[in-house]
């Protein structure tokens, strides 16, 4: 599943990635959940390079980004930069 | 001159419209203008039979009695001027200029029937079971258009939309014309009711009649029809004809055959329509309030409906036709079946007992998932609902069906109460569930629970250097809904089924 993920990502090639991570559901997802499910992070992240904004994502939902296939496929493959301390992230507060 | 008998198409045409209407617009979000239930509250047959087998009084009594005491006034005005059946078989009828003309005895015998069914609706309504729903026509035609006419309407304007967009050059503004359509009038789904071709059968058979015989199953079956021209018997609105000159020509247009051999004419057997009036050559017919002119002349009546004899011939032949029908009900009546009913339904017995089939829930149903029953609940169970979680799961955040059930067969609900109310439970085959029987992955059915803290639980188990995800149900949390039945991938038989098991049903 997760070379398939990759490969899907790989023939897109998309310029920008979006993550929504405003509200996020920690538990008992993707449809059901309770209300303390849901942790309010109040962030977005956005990103060029896809992988990059997955392991952050990951990192933001307390895994370990090598646990999720398609990050740990992602970066066997070397396709785009799954080390978060060599890459250029800007915070910016609105 | 030919007023009334516009009057009375328009009148006809204006119901048969409205009842459609109402019908289209029972689906998500039930804004239409009229209720749901209008036309099933409207038909004394359906609300006072139901009242007395269930030994309850139901919403929509005052609106039936009130009916019947204009029709005990003007006569069978709702046959001729309102009923959406009616309509349709009047329709039928015209198609045939000159339908067959029976002599009086025919006429007599063909028309006692209805009265023989009426009153063994009526028997079995007394000893608690409800047979309304067989023979009412307001419940007849509804089927048909929510279950058989609605959704072949949708699909065809739907296929042709869908060919037009691919074969023509006219893509978008088909597609934006296609989206506005589907978010107006049309509604955002398409119902599919794989068994209903029954219903269809029926419905044809009826509309077919007329084609032989006016105005057919009004004459001689229509139970809600003989109650009507019971009440209608003795109505001071009546036909007066001032100097007939015997031509016959009346009797010839009567689509009820209410006109006699010697040019009298039977109130209980006229439904107002007017046609005498004006195909009177002389133009010595109108319908009039003689009563108040101080005459009431039992002559130009003469004897309509049953005499004495005819009452206990049929109270006779009516206790037999309710014997066999006891009988069968006895071998059905064990209480659980094996089908899974809408939220809270009543308790088995009474469900199809209350149940008139009118099919509203079906109709409103947002995923479809509700569908006619054939034989699965015994023979007096047929057309009740059920969910069939392949075509449809129960919405865990939606209430229509209890909002539209005109009888209360299902119980209207809040949302909260519904999200607790269980429906039956989820079991889990694991000789074909993939992660069980395969060790590979798939947990399709945990995501889709609705439930807060997910009804279906994952068990992590190490197999050849992976962890598989394997499922299993928590039967204190599941309600049943179907959900997980309706996405697991497994064919032709789903991994996990919700069976009736642990159902909460109303009233004990």
């Amino acid at each position: 599943m997760g070379k398939r993920l990759v490969d899907l990502t790989d023939f897109m090639s998309p310029e920008l990635t979006v993550i929504d991570a405003f509200r996020v559901l920690v538990a008992h997802g993707p449809s059901g959940g309770n209300l303390k499910d849901v942790v309010d992070m109040k962030r977005l992240i956005v990103a060029t390079d896809p992988t990059l904004a997955d392991t952050y994502a990951a990192k933001l939902a307390g895994r370990d980004p090598f646990s999720v296939p398609y990050i740990a496929e992602a970066a066997r493959r070397s396709f785009g930069n799954h080390n978060i301390d060599s890459a250029d992230i800007a915070q910016i507060v609105v | 001159m030919k007023k009334l008998v516009l009057l009375r198409r328009s009148s006809q045409v204006f119901f048969l419209g409205l009842f459609i209407y109402i019908l289209w617009s029972t689906t998500y979000p039930l804004k239409g203008a009229l209720h749901p239930d209008t036309f099933f509250k409207a038909s004394p047959l359906i609300i006072l039979i139901t009242s007395i087998s269930q030994r309850i009084v139901l919403n929509g009594t005052l609106l039936c009695l009130i009916l019947i005491a204009l029709t005990l006034i003007l006569g069978r005005f709702f046959c001729g001027w309102v009923c959406p059946l009616g309509t349709t078989i009047d329709g039928m009828g015209a198609l045939r200029q000159r339908g067959l003309e029976l002599k009086d005895g025919s006429n007599k015998r063909l028309s006692r029937v209805k009265y023989i069914i009426l009153t063994a609706i009526i028997l079995l309504a007394l000893v608690g079971t409800q047979a309304a729903w067989i023979l009412d026509p307001i419940v007849i035609m509804a089927r048909f258009v929510s279950l058989n006419l609605i959704p072949t309407i949708t699909l065809l304007v739907d296929k042709a939309f869908q060919y037009a967009i691919r074969a023509t050059d006219f893509y978008e503004p088909l597609q934006d014309l296609y989206r506005a359509l589907k978010g107006s009038v049309l509604g955002a789904k398409t119902g599919y009711f794989p068994n209903s071709t029954l219903i269809l059968i029926l419905f044809l058979f009826i509309s077919a009649g007329p084609l032989f015989l006016k105005r057919f199953w009004c004459r001689g079956i229509c139970p809600l029809g003989a109650l009507y021209s019971l009440a209608a018997r003795y109505s001071p609105l009546e036909r007066i004809v001032d100097e007939c000159t015997k031509c016959g020509i009346c009797r010839s247009r009567c689509r009820t055959g209410a006109i006699r051999e010697d040019m009298s004419y039977s109130k209980s057997e006229c439904v107002l329509c007017m046609d005498c009036v004006y195909s009177c050559k002389p133009h010595v017919t109108r319908f009039g309030m003689p009563i108040f002119k101080g005459r009431l002349d039992r002559e130009r009546i003469g004897r309509s409906g049953i005499s004495r004899r005819g009452f206990l011939f049929l109270l006779g032949a009516s206790s037999l036709f309710l014997t066999g029908l006891i009988n069968r009900r006895g071998s059905d009546a064990y209480g659980a079946s094996g089908v899974i009913r809408p939220p809270a339904a009543l308790k088995e017995e009474e469900f199809v007992d209350r149940c008139v089939r009118c099919g509203n829930c079906m109709k409103v149903c947002i995923t479809n998932g509700l569908q006619p029953v054939f034989m699965e609940s015994g023979i007096s169970g047929i057309w009740t609902p059920r969910l069939v979680p392949e075509i449809g799961h129960c919405e865990h955040l939606c209430t229509l069906c209890g909002n539209t059930c005109p009888t209360g067969a299902i119980p209207r609900l809040t949302l909260k109460k519904k999200k607790t109310t269980r429906l039956g439970t989820a079991k889990i085959d694991t000789s074909i569930c993939i992660p069980w029987s395969q060790n590979r992955e798939c947990i399709v059915c945990e995501e889709h629970c609705p439930i807060p803290d997910k009804a279906i639980k994952l068990k992590m188990e190490m197999v050849g250097g992976k962890i598989i995800a394997k499922p299993y149900i928590d039967i204190s949390l599941c309600v049943g809904c179907g959900i997980c039945q309706n996405k697991c991938p497994v064919r032709p038989e789903r991994a996990v089924k919700v069976y009736p098991f642990g159902a909460y049903r109303t009233g004990s």
